[in-house]
């Protein structure tokens, strides 16, 4: 068992009502981060098995896993 | 209603006599079959002019009726010595705006052809060549001047621009920026860090690099001049470790932070590589559709996984993946492909929109280095965005308005839009 960074996006119809979608996938078992009112995104943490169901919340249109960036190494040629 | 469309169109003007080109190394051959089939030349045909044939260039100009060229056209094969036979146009020297056309005179016995109908003559040849043959790639023979501005902001027309960005807020999410680099010293910087124990203050160069080339200096310390809005507000937002290393929230955190703050552009030299048939990332999308309503552009760098030389060639990265985030390829000083640069492979937003300076790209860099040269999408990206906020400012456009600025203006390139999109990003 482990914990998945995820994003989870709003659909417009709900971007007014973001606190209470909040809680609804706090009560889904996310563990919510941050709250982005401009863009309609929340981001946070939950158990890896438990992703699917916070694609069955209500307001919730899309929800994946946070993906990782790397740049190249400072001293590389192309960056 | 009447369409006088036609008669206001431009008519090219005609001299009433024919270019033909031979096939490389078949004048002779061609002069023959022509004679043959025309009759050109001969005694009984006192009227028309003899023809002049230029061997170097393999090219006829003959002075006969059409219908007896229809006999040439239909003999014209696949191993015939004559390619094509065109028109001649009158034409005018292009290297003279003054000139007026001579009258054609031409005596028989002594053929006395002005210089300034031989200037044109040859631009005519080399029309009908240019047309005939594959287009040739162009290449810069000389390496450009670099001491006043680097190669970028040449090509991109911004030292040419009366703009520089001023009132208009340009966000580079990236490794932050070296809050003390003397070519910043009176510059309007707002910064926050999305990395959970890290400062603004760029421990990597990254960050600095980029901001330097979208908003730099138009005098800095020492020259060239390396960045294009020299009077935007700089909103450093770093969404990338000293590391160089970050997630979607915390990418996602800047562009929420950068739309709050009505930065009206948003620069992003990042991505994760993508496969063949990776679809894009729905919430990108979303949110790269909420800041176009929000009058707010975010521009992408289309990714660094691609060894053209090679032969490998790897899709657009995200989230420039995006229908609606801006993607954005590499060029080199010769206006080629950087071999390292992505191509549009996958459809549904997954293709390059436009170009940018990408290779042995001089800008910034945190003291006490101060500015470095190197090569990437992500340099080619700061370009964009840069020239982006100096159009804001001159057209007054924001958001998805913008975007379609950016590729009208594009300079059109004689390369594949899967690669550079419209072409070459151009300053107002």
């Amino acid at each position: 068992m482990s914990d998945l960074e995820v994003t989870v996006l709003v659909d417009d119809q709900h971007r007014e009502q973001l606190s209470e979608v909040v809680e609804a996938l706090q009560a889904a078992g996310m563990r919510v981060a941050q709250c982005m009112q401009q863009i309609g995104v929340v981001a946070g943490t939950i158990e890896s098995t438990q992703m699917d169901r916070l694609c069955q919340v209500e307001g919730v249109a899309a929800v994946e896993p946070s993906q990782s960036y790397q740049l190249e190494p400072p001293d590389s040629e192309v960056q | 209603m009447v369409n006088n469309l036609n008669s206001m169109t431009a008519q090219p003007e005609m001299t009433g006599r024919y270019l033909v080109l031979f096939r490389e190394g078949a004048v002779n051959e061609g002069m023959q079959t022509l004679t043959e089939a025309t009759g050109l030349g001969m005694a009984s045909d006192e009227a028309a002019n003899p023809p002049i044939v230029l061997s170097t260039l393999g090219v006829a100009v003959v002075d006969v009726a059409p219908e007896q060229l229809q006999s040439v056209r239909a003999s014209a094969e696949a191993n015939s010595a004559i390619l094509a036979i065109e028109p001649e146009q009158v034409v005018y020297a292009l290297e003279e705006p003054d000139f007026m056309p001579p009258k054609l005179t031409q005596s028989s016995q002594n053929p006395d052809i002005a210089v300034d109908y031989l200037r044109g003559y040859r631009d005519a040849v080399n029309h009908l060549i240019g047309s005939l043959l594959p287009a040739e790639q162009s290449q810069l023979t000389q390496a450009v001047d670099e001491s006043e501005s680097t190669w970028g902001l040449q090509a991109t027309r911004v030292v040419n621009s009366c703009s520089s960005g001023i009132g208009i807020k340009v966000a580079v999410l990236d490794t932050g920026f070296d809050l003390n680099h003397p070519d910043f010293v009176g510059r309007v910087v707002v910064s926050k860090s999305f990395i959970p124990g890290e400062a603004v203050q760029d421990g990597n160069g990254h960050g600095t690099h980029c901001i330097g080339t979208a908003c730099g200096s138009r005098a800095p310390g020492r020259l060239p001049r390396y960045g294009a809005a020299y009077e935007a507000e700089i909103y450093a937002g770093k969404v990338l470790s000293d590391r160089g290393s970050g997630t979607d929230s915390g990418i996602l955190e800047g562009i929420e932070w950068a739309i709050s703050n009505g930065c009206e552009i948003i620069s992003m030299s990042l991505g994760a590589p993508t496969q063949i048939g990776t679809r894009y990332s729905p919430i990108y999308e979303a949110v790269a559709q909420r800041a176009l309503q929000r009058g707010t552009l975010i521009i992408a760098a289309a990714g660094n996984e691609s060894r053209r030389d090679l032969g490998i060639f790897n899709p657009v990265a995200r989230p420039a993946n995006s229908p609606s985030i801006l993607a954005v390829g590499a060029l080199d000083s010769d206006l080629q492909m950087a071999r390292f640069s992505n191509r549009g492979l996958n459809p549904d937003g997954g293709q390059v929109d436009i170009a940018g300076p990408g290779v042995a790209v001089y800008s910034s860099w945190p003291m006490p280095t101060q500015y470095r040269t190197i090569s990437g999408t992500s340099m080619a990206t700061p370009h964009v965005a840069g020239i982006a906020a100096l159009h804001a400012e001159r057209s007054g456009l924001r958001g998805q308005d913008l975007w379609n600025l950016l590729m009208k203006t594009a300079r059109r390139l004689p390369l594949a839009s899967e690669d550079v999109g419209v072409g070459l990003v151009q300053a107002p």
